[in-house]
């Protein structure tokens, strides 16, 4: 497989890296209206500050004083229940939103001073439901990207037959075929595919399978694996799926309330819970397995 | 009627002319000025909000006072009528340019962002094209009202059908008054079943 990510000689530099982040947003605006506090946050691309707010209003900490390391090629599952601040991490490494306290490096160099759009070229994003554009088929979304950087139409087309192998969709079949025609699975597929386009060396995936049934959840588990081991990329995949993030992760980051609690391989997180809330999640994760092993299969 | 269709034949088609061109005119003007009043609203919900309201104060202002008020500034004649009825179609397009390109599934904006698109990228690879129904349900709007307040515009000497209507008035002529009302309803009408028909197709 020729489709591995074009490796500059980082040595040691990790892939990312956080540093003391911090979000914070108001409480007082999202009663009146969360989308438009989204709306403007991630419209502000220019101008952030990494100097938090001063703002001393009812507000809350999405991301508190969270700092973490990522080496080159991991794939890195943040586990948390809704509201631990997963996603506002994830979308501050993208620039979609801005940090209002810390840095974030990307390979040694700070974001906030990086191009955004550049920035996001340069990583994947998968989201659930894949966020596919529906007024395009598999193809013209699979190349968008690489449409506006101005590949040749001829690579364009290899690329996506490339990437549809890839993520084991027939590109005959499914290339000229619009989202809606298209399973739930095969979307997240597709979002794959199209989010893999320009060989990023990191991907961020945003519970990309949290839509589908356990079945094509598992075998869409596997396939990452797969791409993973493939492409040597770094991933970083959130999820509040506790089986999803030990089973895939080389190490999972598991957030409460805006911090990070641990960060480490899950055997050690099974064998050395860091916090008490830790200790409860893997308990209460053991307690849903038992049914399973109780239950007598004839 | 149709004697006085075939005597004065000019008397029919130049007012029906000018009031397609006066209509055209204030489409490409209303359009024009609401694409660049929509962009700023999409930036600023606050702005967005108020001018939602100041257009709706103008909206409601009777056409006749409207060109009342500009007279003074604008003069008598087409100006006029093109700057009333362009205001408006402003309330009219902004509400439904705005609406429609926010309705667009914030995921998908999202993930035309998170790729990398620049906001013009999304806005014509990813917005335009998902609200273009919203959108061209704006113009048929503003097309159709833009027709009927048109007819008005002849009172401050912007011709167009009115002038048919007027003058039927004035003078007690049942042909004039029969040909104004026909062609400005029947002109109301067909654009918007043939605008109607176009909007299906997109």
């Amino acid at each position: 497989m020729n489709d591995s990510f074009e490796k500059k000689s980082t040595g040691a530099v990790p892939a990312i890296e956080y540093r003391n982040v911090c979000k914070r947003f108001e409480r007082t605006d999202a009663k009146r209206g969360h989308s438009r506090r989204v709306r403007k946050d991630s419209l502000s691309e220019a101008g952030a500050s990494g100097i938090a707010s001063s703002g001393q209003k009812d507000g809350f900490y999405a991301v508190n004083d969270l700092s973490a390391t990522v080496r080159d090629g991991e794939l890195i599952t943040i586990l948390g229940s809704s509201g631990c601040g997963k996603t506002t991490l994830l979308k501050m490494t993208n620039r979609l939103y801005e940090p209002d306290g810390g840095s974030i490096l990307l390979f040694g160099q700070d974001i906030q001073k990086q191009d955004p759009v550049q920035l996001r070229r340069k990583m994947g994003y998968v989201i659930q439901q894949a966020g596919l554009f529906p007024h395009m088929t598999v193809e013209d979304n699979i190349s968008v990207i690489p449409r506006l950087l101005k590949w040749e139409p001829e690579r364009c087309r290899d690329r996506v037959t490339e990437l549809l192998d890839l993520v084991g969709l027939d590109p005959d079949q499914y290339r000229s075929r619009y989202p809606s025609q298209l399973s739930g699975g095969q979307q997240q597929r597709v979002g794959l595919a199209r989010a893999l386009a320009t060989k990023p060396r990191v991907m961020l995936l945003d519970e990309p399978f949290g839509a589908v049934d356990a079945i094509t959840r598992l075998n869409l588990q596997n396939e990452l694996l797969r791409i993973h081991r493939e492409t040597g990329g770094t991933f970083l995949f959130v999820t509040h799926d506790i089986h999803e993030a030990f089973r895939l992760g080389n190490r999972v980051m598991i957030m409460n309330a805006g911090r990070l609690l641990q960060m480490d391989r899950p055997e050690t997180i099974v064998r050395n819970p860091a916090d008490p809330f830790v200790e409860t999640l893997i308990r209460s994760a053991m307690e849903q397995e038992r049914f399973w092993y109780s239950t007598p299969r004839e | 009627m149709i004697k006085f269709l075939t005597r004065h034949p000019e008397k029919v088609y130049i007012p029906l002319l000018e009031h397609i061109q006066l209509v055209f005119l204030t489409l490409v003007i209303s359009v024009a000025v609401a694409s660049v009043l929509t962009l700023v609203c999409l930036r600023s919900e606050r702005l967005s909000m108020w001018l939602q309201q100041l257009l709706g104060v103008v909206y409601s202002i009777p056409s006749l006072a409207l060109f009342a008020i500009l007279i003074p500034v604008t003069g008598l004649g087409r100006t006029t009528a093109v700057i009333a009825l362009t205001a408006y179609n402003q309330y009219l397009l902004l509400r439904n340019f705005t609406t429609g390109l926010r309705e667009v599934d914030p995921a998908v904006t999202d993930a035309a962002k998170g790729i990398g698109m620049t906001w013009l990228q999304v806005l014509t690879r990813v917005q335009i094209p998902l609200a273009k129904r919203a959108l061209f349900a704006g113009i048929r709007l503003a097309v159709v009202s833009t027709i009927g307040i048109g007819t008005i515009a002849a009172s401050i000497n912007a011709g167009g059908l009115g002038t048919l209507l007027f003058d039927g008035l004035r003078t007690m002529n049942m042909a004039r008054i029969l040909w104004g009302s026909l062609l400005s309803a029947g002109l109301a009408i067909a654009a918007n079943a043939l605008l109607k028909v176009a909007e299906d197709r997109l």
